[in-house]
């Protein structure tokens, strides 16, 4: 690399040199002596030739300037170029990039333990091929992403693309054409990120979970399912199926990373209701209010918020009484935490959601949260077209009805959340000072407090709650087995929402035409299901956030698998469960 | 007709210093050096970059200076060659800057090949890259990790991948690389010898339009029965050479005609002389435009153009066909949005369009385009629904960026070139269809960068100086005519082929003369070389006749 190149500078001073001594020659002689016969000059001044020769040294000029205009035109694409849009984009399909992908070596990227045999991404050798490997395959897909020279990077390997193909060593980039990058060090822990993918993935529905490491609020694990496999996009049909499905219909396809809510090819996709686990949020700022000592009363024909017609009913129906926070939070009851909801106003939700980042007036398009993650190598750009979540976002303009706002009291309604933004909810309960920490998915970032959510002694009583759920509450039941050995507090939820039912081709099915003959699809109503919390009860040292979509009640679906979780995470030490 | 002795009197006299050969002599062993040093890159590129370049054929490119320095001596010591040496010293040193990028790019297994073999042949470049990337730069651990021990790493040299095709000598005295420059120096031999000759240039002269008319009919019947796409059996042009007769013979007819079209009313030369001198002059353009051979067609048009204007010598007739010039090209662009070219062939229209918009692709239904469109649907197996506006627009914008890449592979290589290029051997000019012939300046531009190219540009033009220069010497309009004409002949043809792949102008597929892989346009611009040498050699020995 090194040697040619010297060589290649070598070879072109030295034709300089000779165009010097040619051009020079040639410029001295550039205008001839006129004839030295006298006769013959008149002549040859006075009739053709001589005349001629002034229009050819003219024509001459006129050559000169287009070997020099040449010279301009080389000059404007090796310095302009890159100042036109439509060159930058067009040189992204230059087929030069194809060759430097393919041979160049890209920084591999390792999880937290740094051991090569647990890396996401890293090269492998078969058969004498040097190919890109990602062990997790569909388990880590969402985060490891993929790369291919025609469609392109998603996850890691486009977030931190820049970071990946810095040069590594200097030896290497005088000797290589295309050196080594650089190696990246991430949060996941790769056993536990397969352990985690594995149990969300045996329901067989669409699900996602997110596992944060206190109190530093790095990802340890993330996982969505339905995955695919990062060799997908070798098979250019697969791929532009998959790619026109996660345009048309995101809810069904494998794309989206529903632990973010955003398509692994970047870009948001779709949020999610939080159900009772924003109550969560409810109780944390009824608490900070000190408003706590309220007693609801529970109808069975349900509360009805002043100036709606609709009742706001428990699941199943169910009647609690007359009853405090402590046990409405318990048995997760909604018609108190539509009350409740309604006591603290519009304006106490707003100041406090804001904290969390929520937008408090949605738009018709998400936003993404940006400027909350920490990035601390690679391009932050990049990073947050791959991964910034879109921002979770409530409604608690004028606009609002108090129906609205008792039903966002109680995670319906206008609540659009995250599973990472539910996640982050448990992290800012758990903490000791009531703080959201900026997460990330890099290994060896610090605490970054981002904003104070409620006091240390608030968030101390939300998690004796929070704690009250996992012992006697809701998620009682999923915990019974493991009493005595594993601790948590947590939240569980359950929401509905509608979704779109589909033929066997992906196309949504209609229901009837209005009498514009536009389609009304045929919807059917889907109860997702949600589990929030951290472990262990004291001292808690992980978040997470577990999500099932028409999982069905709460408990049943998500609350097992959050257990096995906690036990997966204590195996491998980020959890300790002895006292 | 001037004698031996009168020549050398001139020798003596006037042109004492006109030409030093110690100096041609010392520049051109300069360029056998740096010549030798490029080779050297490569082959050492090559080794880094997974294939093993033919030293064989290395050998042979730098062999051809034994002829070329034979050729110089026959001129300088044979000959007593006294005319400008500086046209055969730039033609030389043009011809092995495009020998080596013509070896670096067959060198390249991935050059050339098609399909699964190309594939292949960049998938084994890949694999020798990396490779030499985990000898150099992965910790022991890694090594380890990767291939059970830190000792077990292939070595490169045990995968690299040799040429595409192993070059016997055989091969190479039977390949046409090795015969085709012995025949354009044994062209410009000819060429010189005849071209001194005072007989054979008032024969030239007189004869002007029988030479014309029985070039035409031969070339137009090679062109309309036997070319196919504008190429002759076995993918060559043989029709190159004829550029030189209608040269000699428009030089000739303007000779004669030149001080009738001066006489103008209005600024328009009298009817009786223009009509048929103009219908003799377009004559030759028609076979290239059957060829579709725009750029020849674009070069000669220039070239007949700027001789009219030098010997008729009248600035309205320059500003008519400006004006001319202006008007066609305005109601060119003023149909371009037609459903029909009105006779111009969509071939141009794309052209014109791909000039101006490289990276924009015309809407899929314009006429000139709609064909092509559809035929690269039809090679991909794909059969969209039009009335999916997006999909088409997605289809559309694929199936351009198909049809345009070989100008926008080119223009990213000189991006990529930088001022000192990416090294010999180290960029991807393979990634340029035919960079060998007409993309060539890419290829030269994205290894050795601004500097290596400003080397050729300062060369051409030396060339054009010394070529006018000759020009300006000769005393009788004839020689001036031809000097001129050859001279602008070359110098147009560089400057439309690197303006061409530059974007200064619409891309006609033209080569760079001397540089430019290909058969017959070597020979005979080394054959135009001759003739210029001869006309300088002749010098001003000649009295003026008109």
């Amino acid at each position: 690399m090194l040697i040619p190149f010297i060589l290649t500078l070598i070879y072109s001073a030295v034709g300089l040199v000779i165009m010097a001594l040619v051009a020079r020659a040639a410029w001295r002689r550039r205008n001839p002596p006129a004839p030295a016969d006298d006769s013959a000059s008149r002549a040859y001044a006075e009739s053709g030739p001589g005349i001629t020769n002034r229009w050819l040294r003219g024509a001459r000029v006129l050559a000169v300037s287009a070997l020099a205009a040449v010279f301009f035109m080389h000059s404007y694409w090796l310095f302009w170029a890159d100042s036109s849009k439509q060159y930058v984009q067009a040189k992204r399909l230059d087929a030069r990039n194809r060759r430097l992908g393919e041979s160049g070596l890209k920084g591999w990227v390792l999880d937290r333990t740094g051991k090569l045999e647990n890396a996401l991404i890293r090269y492998r050798s078969t058969g004498g091929l040097i190919a890109r490997d990602y062990p997790l395959g569909p388990a880590g897909v969402h985060l490891t992403g993929y790369s291919d020279f025609v469609f392109g990077a998603g996850g890691i390997e486009h977030a931190y693309r820049d970071w990946l193909t810095e040069s590594a060593s200097i030896t290497n980039a005088l000797l290589s054409p295309i050196p080594v990058g650089k190696d990246l060090k991430v949060s996941i822990d790769s056993n536990l990120q397969r352990d985690v993918f594995n149990l969300i993935d045996g329901t067989g529905k669409p699900a996602a979970a997110v596992v944060l490491l206190l109190p530093n609020n790095e990802v340890l694990a993330m996982a969505s399912s339905p995955s695919f496999n990062p060799r997908a996009i070798t098979d250019e049909k697969t791929w532009r199926q998959m790619s026109t499905q996660a345009e048309a219909t995101p809810t069904r396809s494998p794309l989206v990373n529903r632990a973010l809510g955003t398509l692994v090819t970047g870009g948001p996709a779709f949020y999610y209701r939080p159900g009772s686990t924003f109550k969560t949020f409810v109780a944390g700022v009824a608490i900070d209010c000190g408003i706590t000592g309220e007693k609801f009363t529970c109808k069975p024909d349900g509360f009805t918020p002043p100036g709606s017609a609709r009742p706001i009913r428990d699941y199943g129906g169910e009647s609690h009484g007359t009853i405090g926070l402590d046990e409405a939070f318990k048995v997760s009851c909604n018609q108190y935490f539509a009350q409740l909801g309604l006591k603290l106003g519009r304006q106490r939700l707003a100041q406090y959601a804001e904290r969390l980042g929520f937008a408090d007036s949605p738009g018709d398009e998400p936003s993404r949260s940006l400027n909350l993650w920490q990035v601390l190598h690679g391009d932050k750009g990049d990073f947050e077209f791959i991964f910034a979540p879109p921002g979770p976002r409530m409604n608690l303009s004028p606009s609002a009805s108090s129906y609205d706002l008792a039903l966002q009291s109680i995670g319906q309604g206008f609540d659009d959340a995250t599973v990472m933004s539910m996640a982050l909810l448990a992290s800012v309960a758990a903490s000791s000072d009531g703080a959201l920490a900026a997460p990330t998915f890099e290994f060896g970032a610090t605490r970054k407090v981002v904003s104070t959510f409620i006091t240390p002694q608030s968030a101390a009583r939300l998690r004796t709650l929070m704690r009250s759920v996992v012992e006697s509450g809701t998620a009682a039941g999923a915990f019974a087995s493991r009493r005595g050995s594993v601790t948590a507090g947590g939240k569980t939820g359950t929401a509905d929402r509608d979704v779109l039912v589909y033929d066997r081709e992906g196309q949504p099915l209609v229901s009837y035409r209005d009498k514009d003959g536009d389609p009304v699809y045929k919807t059917e109503r889907w109860t997702d299901a949600w589990f929030i919390g951290y472990a262990p009860a004291e001292n808690p040292q992980i978040a997470y956030a577990v999500l099932v979509e028409n999982g069905g009640q709460g408990a049943r679906a998500t609350v097992p698998i959050a257990v096995q979780i906690i036990e997966r995470a204590a195996a491998r030490g980020y959890v300790n469960l002895k006292h | 007709m001037v004698t031996r002795t009168e020549q050398a009197m001139g020798a003596r006299t006037a042109r004492q210093s006109r030409t030093r050969p110690s100096l041609h002599f010392f520049v051109i062993a300069a360029i056998l050096v740096m010549a030798l040093i490029g080779y050297a890159a490569v082959i050492w590129s090559g080794h880094v970059r997974g294939y093993e370049p033919s030293k064989l054929v290395a050998a042979r490119d730098l062999a051809f200076f034994v002829p070329i320095f034979a050729v110089f001596l026959w001129l300088t010591r044979k000959q007593r060659y006294r005319g400008e040496m500086v046209l055969f010293t730039a033609a030389v040193f043009l011809f092995a800057v495009g020998q080596l990028a013509q070896y670096r790019l067959f060198s390249d297994p991935e050059y050339g090949a098609r399909g699964s073999e190309r594939a292949a042949a960049r998938e084994a470049k890949a694999q020798t890259i990396r490779l030499l990337n985990i000898e150099t730069g992965y910790d022991d651990e890694k090594k380890s990790f990767m291939f059970g021990s830190e000792d077990a790493v292939p070595q490169t040299s045990a995968v690299r991948l040799p040429t595409a095709r192993k070059y016997s000598l055989i091969d190479i005295l039977k390949s046409a690389n090795t015969y085709i420059p012995l025949a354009a120096l044994f062209a410009f031999a000819v060429a010189f010898k005849l071209f001194q000759r005072e007989s054979v240039l008032l024969w030239l002269q007189r004869h002007a339009l029988v030479i014309s008319l029985t070039t035409l009919f031969p070339f137009a019947l090679l062109v309309l029965v036997f070319s196919k796409g504008g190429k002759f059996l076995g993918q060559t042009t043989p029709w190159e050479g004829v550029k030189v007769l209608f040269l000699v013979s428009f030089a000739g007819m303007l000779t004669d005609t030149y001080n009738h079209l001066r006489r103008t009313r209005w600024g328009v030369p009298p009817v009786r002389y223009l009509v048929p001198f103009a219908a003799i002059a377009v004559m030759p353009i028609v076979p290239f435009f059957a060829l579709s051979d725009f750029g020849q067609m674009l070069v000669f048009l220039g070239v007949y153009a700027l001789l009219y204007f030098v010997a008729v010598r009248k600035k309205s007739q320059v500003a008519y066909a400006i004006a001319l010039v202006a008007v066609l090209f305005a109601m060119f662009f003023a149909t371009s949005n037609a459903t029909t070219g009105f006779g111009v062939p969509g071939r141009v229209h794309f052209r014109f369009y791909q000039w101006l918009h490289t990276w924009e692709p015309p809407p899929a239904d314009t006429w000139w385009w709609k064909k092509d469109f559809e035929r690269y649907l039809e090679i991909k197996g794909l059969a969209p629904d039009p009335s999916n506006a997006g999909e088409m627009r997605r289809l559309n914008a694929e199936a351009w960026s198909d049809k345009v890449l070989q100008p926008s592979q080119g223009i990213f290589g000189v991006h990529e070139g930088g001022v000192l290029g990416e090294g010999l051997g180290l960029g991807f000019p393979e990634t340029v269809p035919v960079s060998d012939s007409d993309f060539i300046y890419s290829a030269i531009a994205e290894e050795t960068g601004l500097a290596g190219t400003l080397a050729l540009l300062g060369t051409l033009a030396a060339f054009v100086l010394a070529g006018s220069a000759i020009s300006l010497a000769t005393t009788d309009m004839f020689s001036k005519l031809l000097a001129a004409g050859l001279t602008a002949f070359i110098g147009l043809q560089a400057v439309v082929n690197m303006g061409g792949v530059l974007r200064l102008l619409p891309m006609t597929g033209i080569t760079l003369p001397f540089v430019s892989h290909g058969g017959w346009s070597l020979i005979t611009s080394f054959a135009m070389l001759g003739i210029l040498l001869a006309l300088s050699h002749r010098g001003g020995g000649q009295q003026p006749k008109t």
